[in-house]
């Protein structure tokens, strides 16, 4: 009994360890331990500007690193209907918890995300993401292969609710995202390109309507625009931060600029990295980031099951676009906008989300699973 | 509702392989046509995500590699780089700077007895109420303020009582070391620190980001006095309000400028908005007689006149429905520097007429009369003339009404004049001018010439109750009606004002002061014109401050003819 057991618990693992995605794994590894390390190295200053103990925000990320690593490990086993199914009720879970977020959520920095769970914050936002790629990708491949399935409408209703939520909270980057993961999906799934031009200037129309419905995101482009006029404390330091790196940056914790840069440890950690890794290291995470997208994108290319194709290319667009925004906003590509960068900045909420997605990529792209079914 | 049936529907994840194409079923076919489409798609998709990538890293080297620019490590702590910069007066002495405020807390969970700890308190605070103290002491609250700015002395008594629940928290406040002295000049700052007004505005990222000292060309010695005296005779004929500014000449820095009534930019009263204006920069207003100085020099430039002209003054003329007439009439042909020193409305406007409304214009934007200044207090004035210049306006100008520009703008125009005729913009930066453009409005000869005519009105004219000896002071006074709200003249109220420069050998040193609507005493022998408010205060400035800026006592100038004559004629009339 017990020696059967063990012997098929071998037998998954084995099976599993020659499956999965090595490329994949390792890098998302890589950088959640290069995350960790970070930090370690760009919290406490910040921990000590806000008056809690210097060692505050790197106890709250390594409480969430086993759970995360966990569930990122734990999802790659399963099978994709498993992960549909979870997907589907988790969905309704979060989205419920994310309508909540406007009534009752706690303020922060003038947005209302979060929810209190358990004494943390819980941004529902982060872990609708994964569920919504899943739901949608469901929903789209459904809609190939029963004519009469109302698959676009759907899925943009869907959309459409998460978006008014997001409009409300306001959280701007995340709605883009959203808006980015459905995008990709439709692209993939077939639709016209007539159409998908239509939704691109149906976006742009959203973008100029926030420019001129929400304060803090006009101030914040006319900031971009007109740097000489507006308050840019944060951006200059963000790029003082970066001059002070070269080749090979200044050393594990031993960045100067840092220490005066707000949230050094979540919406500007690639700053802080650049500084004490350099160009070298801190063009590598880019790497890797790229990495992941490459490779993940390609492996798609041998696939053949739309389901498998759409949820990995969405989650692969959340990872991406989610890293693009905040590296181009940190290095003043575009308008400062609050956003996490996937595996390395500080924050529960986001690194239990992006390991769960990446657990669903890394299961997707096992490449038995979908030639033999379960 | 075809979609849920059994027999049709594939949950995904259970998918038949597609490796024999005979195998597929029809629906299948149709995922397969769409993920063949997706083949080009997901082909471009890369393609997009490799280019972000690419500009990504690209960025990353142009900024870290190519952009390179090490912090250099400095001695100072590094919470002093959170300040806002210093702002120095041209010698160097603080008149904004910030200090760290210490407040005092209490944290409800370690408070122990909280009888005691308000008794002991109260014997460091006995401004303190015990009941209020007491009730905050013994909430739980983690974190209720106490006291507000301790002083050291009262930080270390508190942190002598040894209580674990007594905290402090500091934060920056903006100090203004001079009060109210150089509120117009600083400019106001809000809790986050940003400036509101005057230097602290418009120079905010300076001071706030880079934390740069901005070293200014006022002197704290001339501002001090020149507001001490202004102060005392705006009491003295209860004047509504004054300024008064001093400016070098040369450099054309600003070296006071006050504006009455102001403000304490230390205490957190909002300020009236009378307080808050600056008269000075801001404010535009009609100068009187003072303009004739400028009309002279435009009869001068043009050519038209030379000081030993005369001028037909024997009677009043009407144009266009205005009688021109003067104040103090003489009713007979004027010389030149006599138009100055008896005011002539009536040789103004001649001298005026015959250079002509096109070169009155152009002389006045030579000037800078007619445009906002190159200066970089943000208060700037916006001058008002005639959108259409007829001749009664040239006419009118040439003696100053009808045309309204602010003092700090008079004091440039005055400086270009007398500094042997090279107009600039003025500053409130120490050397902030050596990039501003000159221009010349006027031949040294000229310029020349407007000093002996401006001393002698200081000497025997409207001007001569400022003529401290021996510093040779020339001057214009003027006398203006107010205007009301709604542009309507107050009969009786006047504004007064008197430009100066000293000393008129070789001017290094321009003054201004005005008052608003002083009124009449005996002591004036009831009159409330400049000659006897704004000239005596102008002396008494000047008496004041030109000793501490170095302008020795000189030897009265040597007279030329066209003067000479002038005091010739004074003193036969006085027989």
């Amino acid at each position: 009994m017990f020696r059967e057991f063990y012997f098929s618990l071998k037998k998954a693992f084995v099976t599993w360890w020659w499956t999965i995605d090595r490329t994949l794994l390792f890098s998302a590894l890589s950088l959640v331990a290069f995350g960790v390390f970070m930090t370690f190295s760009a919290s406490p200053s910040v921990a000590d500007r806000i008056h809690v103990e210097s060692y505050h925000f790197i106890k709250r990320q390594l409480f969430f690193l086993f759970p995360a690593l966990g569930i990122m490990l734990g999802t790659s086993f399963l099978s994709p209907k498993t992960i549909r199914r979870i997907s589907v009720i988790a969905f309704c879970v979060f989205f419920v918890l994310l309508i909540f977020t406007l009534f009752s959520g706690s303020e922060i920095k003038g947005a209302h995300r979060w929810v209190s769970f358990l004494g943390f914050g819980l941004q529902p936002s982060e872990f609708l993401k994964p569920l919504f790629t899943v739901v949608c990708a469901w929903i789209l491949a459904t809609g190939k292969l029963v004519k009469s399935f109302p698959a676009k409408i759907i899925s943009s209703v869907l959309f459409i609710l998460i978006a008014v939520i997001l409009w409300n909270q306001p959280d701007f980057g995340m709605l883009v995202t959203f808006g980015a993961i459905l995008g990709v999906q439709f692209f993939l799934s077939g639709i016209s390109i007539k159409a998908l031009s239509l939704l691109g200037l149906a976006g742009i129309g959203a973008a100029i309507g926030a420019y001129f419905s929400l304060e803090h995101i006009h101030y914040r482009v006319n900031n971009f625009l007109n740097p000489q006029v507006g308050d840019s404390y944060q951006v200059d330091k963000a790029l003082a931060t970066f001059q002070n790196a070269g080749w090979f940056g200044t050393g594990p914790g031993e960045g100067l600029a840092k220490v005066y840069l707000p949230d050094a440890h979540t919406d500007f950690i690639l700053a802080t990295a650049a500084e004490e890794f350099g160009f070298l290291l801190c063009g590598l995470v880019i790497f890797v980031f790229a990495l992941i997208i490459y490779h993940g994108l390609s492996l798609n290319k041998k696939e053949n099951n739309l389901f498998s194709i759409l949820v990995s290319a969405g989650i692969l667009t959340q990872i991406g676009v989610q890293g693009i925004i905040n590296m181009s906003s940190s290095m003043h590509l575009i308008p400062t906008k609050g956003m996490t960068l996937p595996f390395i900045s500080y924050g529960g909420s986001s690194l239990v989300s992006v390991a769960f997605a990446m657990g669903i990529l890394l299961s997707l792209t096992r490449p038995h699973l979908s030639q033999t079914g379960e | 509702m075809t979609w849920f049936k059994k027999d049709v529907f594939y949950p995904v994840g259970q998918e038949i392989p597609f490796n024999s194409k005979n195998r597929y079923t029809s629906l299948d076919k149709k995922t397969i046509a769409s993920t063949s489409v997706g083949q080009w798609r997901l082909s471009f998709l890369i393609f997009a995500f490799s280019l972000a990538f690419f500009i990504l890293i690209s960025r990353l080297f142009y900024l870290t590699v190519i952009k390179k620019k090490p912090i250099l490590i400095t001695k100072e702590p590094p919470a002093f780089m959170m300040q806002r910069g210093n702002i120095l007066d041209r010698n160097g002495v603080i008149l904004a700077t910030d200090l760290p405020i210490v407040d005092l807390f209490v944290d409800g969970k370690f408070v122990s007895n909280a009888q005691t700890e308000t008794q002991k308190l109260l014997e460091i605070f006995p401004d303190l109420d015990f009941e209020k103290t007491y009730k905050k002491i013994k909430s739980k609250s983690r974190f209720t303020y106490l006291k507000r700015n301790l002083t050291p002395t009262e930080q270390y008594a508190v942190n002598h009582l040894g209580f674990p629940s007594l905290n402090f928290s500091t934060r920056e406040k903006r100090i203004y070391p001079q009060n109210e002295l150089f509120s117009h000049i600083l400019g106001l700052t809000d809790v986050d620190n940003n400036g509101l007004s005057g230097i602290e505005k418009a120079f905010n990222r300076d001071l706030k980001i880079h934390h740069k000292n901005v070293q200014l060309s006022v002197d704290v010695n001339v501002q001090d006095m020149v507001r001490e005296t202004l102060l005392k005779y705006i009491e003295k004929f209860e004047a509504t309000g004054g300024l008064s500014v001093v400016m070098n000449v040369d450099t054309q820095e600003v070296l006071a400028l006050v504006s009455l009534p102001d403000y304490n930019p230390n205490t957190f009263e909002i300020p009236s908005k009378d307080a808050f204006f600056n008269k000075a920069s801001l404010g535009v207003y009609e100068f009187g007689s003072i303009m004739k100085v400028f009309s002279v020099a435009l009869g001068l430039k043009t050519g038209k006149i030379t000081p030993d002209d005369e001028i037909d003054a024997t009677k009043p003329f009407k144009m266009a429905h205005y009688y021109i007439s003067d104040y103090h009439a003489k009713n007979r042909m004027l010389k030149v520097p006599e138009v100055l020193i008896y005011s002539s409305n009536i040789g103004s406007s001649k001298i005026a007429l015959m250079a002509g409304t096109e070169n009155q214009k152009e002389f006045l934007t030579d000037l800078g009369f007619l445009e906002p200044l190159d200066i970089e207090l943000p208060e700037k004035a916006h001058p008002m003339y005639p959108k259409v210049w007829r001749d009664i306006n040239t006419a009118t100008i040439s003696y100053g009404y009808g045309m309204s520009t602010s003092p700090l703008h008079i004091m440039s125009g005055l400086s270009a004049l007398v500094n042997g005729g090279l107009y600039r913009a003025p500053t409130f930066l120490l050397g902030g001018n050596k990039n501003k453009p000159l221009r010349r409005i006027l031949s040294p000869k000229m310029s020349e010439e407007i000093h002996y005519m401006m001393r002698a009105v200081s000497d025997i004219g409207s001007g001569k109750n400022a003529n401290v000896k021996g510093y040779l002071i020339g001057g214009k006074t003027g006398s203006a009606e107010m205007q009301d709200e709604r542009g309507r003249y107050i009969s009786g109220s006047l504004r007064t004002s008197f430009i100066a420069a000293f000393p008129m050998n070789s001017p290094k040193y321009a003054l201004m002061v005005m008052l608003e609507n002083p009124k009449k005493s005996a002591e004036t022998f009831w009159y409330n014109t400049s000659g006897w408010n704004a000239v005596p205060c102008a002396g008494e400035i000047i008496q004041k401050i030109a000793p501490y800026l170095g302008v020795s006592p000189q030897s009265e100038l040597e007279k030329p003819p066209y003067i000479e004559a002038a005091y010739v004629i004074k003193e036969k009339e006085k027989h």
